[in-house]
């Protein structure tokens, strides 16, 4: 008992700092909770869609950018194909992942090891929900509104919606420590609507010793039958 | 070939298939003639001094029931001048002129300089231009080219390596002389480019505004 006694302090110590990376949430409880719910499913998608993105990547301080992406996907398996090229169409990276990952093409450095995956990862944080359930409704200091869930992983993620109605998703490794952020940038003054109001412009930050920051511009969007077809596949 | 770094191994062929990709795009405006062989282009094409023409750029994968289509507009001044602007569905302008080369991409609704993107492969392309211009078609280190039936030049990549990346190019030279209808880049059997040009210009004066100023 006195070793526990000893121990249990330390053993605490250590359970909160592994949660130390979540923010605390002002709980919301009731028919507001039910509304931030639905709420915060409006950021992905609910259809097959194909999308057209311009990529700026900044990594390690430098800037990369005249890459295009072409992206399908599809929520009702949460299958993914993505497609890296070139503005002269050259084509860097073809991978899809139907719940195996498949590489048709990858060209240096893009053929690195875990790339694709990873790639493919970041692109399902983008569009699709998260897979585990909501465990925490609440709002931060700032005022915005968070749903957090929690994965078959461990991971957390929170999807926060702003006064703007502007959303962030924050994922958080089984350490409540943070490594990937998508926030949506404002859109430039004037600029038309997107088909499927998918917002123009998006960041993605990675962070850590090999973090990057992705931008994607929405060039295209164009929703897709819901049955799977030879063309418009992933 | 001249001087430049780039990485080892497989991203120097990735470097090299972009250089030889665009390469390929900026020469193809070059005018030929009604030649019936590479030796006879090559004595015709000393008279292109300065092309202008519109393309648009469909690319075709299988993945996808119709083609991405880009538009744009490119200008060439031998020996070194090149404007290559794509207009949509993204704006990014490449100029290069006297040996120094700038690109720009839209971004947020302005044109940014971009710190990299085919830089290195800027000597390399002006070099093969200089090369194709004088219709010097064997002393392209990257691709071996033979004239087909029906004003088709196909080029083949001479390196195992490059010819996983790009497995055939077809030039298709017009009717009309000293024009070229259309690039084909196969890169696989799922996956190929192609250009089409138009409003082709030959030898009208182009200023040095075109390669300087993003306008």
């Amino acid at each position: 008992m006195t070793v526990i006694r000893r121990v249990f302090p330390l053993l605490m110590m250590l359970v909160a700092a592994g949660c130390a990376g979540l923010p605390t949430l002002a709980p919301i409880s009731g028919p507001a909770a039910k509304r931030l719910e639905t709420a915060c499913a409006t950021p992905f998608v609910h259809r097959p869609w194909r999308f057209l993105h311009s990529i700026t990547a900044t990594v390690a301080g430098h800037r990369k950018s005249g890459i295009l992406g072409l992206t399908i996907v599809r929520p009702e398996n949460r299958s993914v194909r993505c497609v890296v090229m070139t503005i002269e169409g050259l084509v860097l990276l073809d991978a899809r992942d139907d719940g195996t990952l498949h590489e048709a093409r990858a060209l240096p450095p893009f053929d690195r090891r875990g790339f694709a995956q990873g790639k493919i990862n970041d692109i399902r944080l983008f569009f699709f929900g998260p897979l585990g359930p909501v465990v925490a409704r609440g709002r931060l200091p700032s005022g915005a509104q968070v749903c957090r869930y929690r994965n078959p992983d461990g991971s957390t993620e929170d999807v926060e919606i702003d006064s703007g109605r502007r959303w962030t998703i924050r994922k958080y490794d089984r350490r409540g420590r943070l490594f990937r952020t998508v926030r949506v940038l404002p859109p430039e003054a004037g600029a038309a609507p997107t088909p499927g109001g998918f917002p123009r412009r998006i960041s993605l930050t990675a962070e850590g010793r090999l973090g990057y920051a992705l931008t994607l511009e929405l060039l295209e969007a164009k929703p897709l039958a819901a049955a799977a077809t030879h063309k418009d596949t992933p | 070939m001249g001087r430049f770094s780039f990485g080892t191994g497989g991203k120097k062929r990735t470097f090299r298939a972009v250089a030889g990709t665009m390469m390929v795009l900026a020469a193809a405006l070059i005018a030929f003639g009604a030649a019936d062989t590479l030796d006879s282009l090559r004595s015709e094409a000393g008279v292109i001094r300065t092309v202008h023409a519109d393309f648009v750029q469909e690319k075709h994968l299988k993945m996808l029931a119709e083609p991405l289509v880009a538009r744009g507009e490119i200008d060439y001044r031998a020996p070194d001048a090149l404007r290559w602007e794509y207009q949509s569905p993204i704006r990014s302008i490449l100029l290069t002129m006297g040996g120094k080369t700038r690109r720009f991409i839209e971004s947020d609704g302005k044109l940014t300089e971009a710190d990299d993107v085919g830089f290195d492969a800027m000597p390399v392309i002006m070099q093969e231009i200089s090369n194709w211009m004088r219709g010097r078609f064997d002393r392209n280190p990257m691709f071996a080219a033979t004239l087909e039936p029906h004003r088709r030049i196909r080029l083949v990549p001479r390196d195992a390596g490059m010819a996983r990346i790009i497995q055939e190019i077809d030039l298709f030279l017009s009717n009309r002389p000293g024009v070229i209808d259309s690039v084909v880049i196969h890169e696989s059997k799922d996956s190929y480019t192609r250009l089409v040009f138009s409003n082709t210009v030959i030898n009208k004066p182009i200023p040095d505004a075109v390669f300087t100023k993003i306008q």
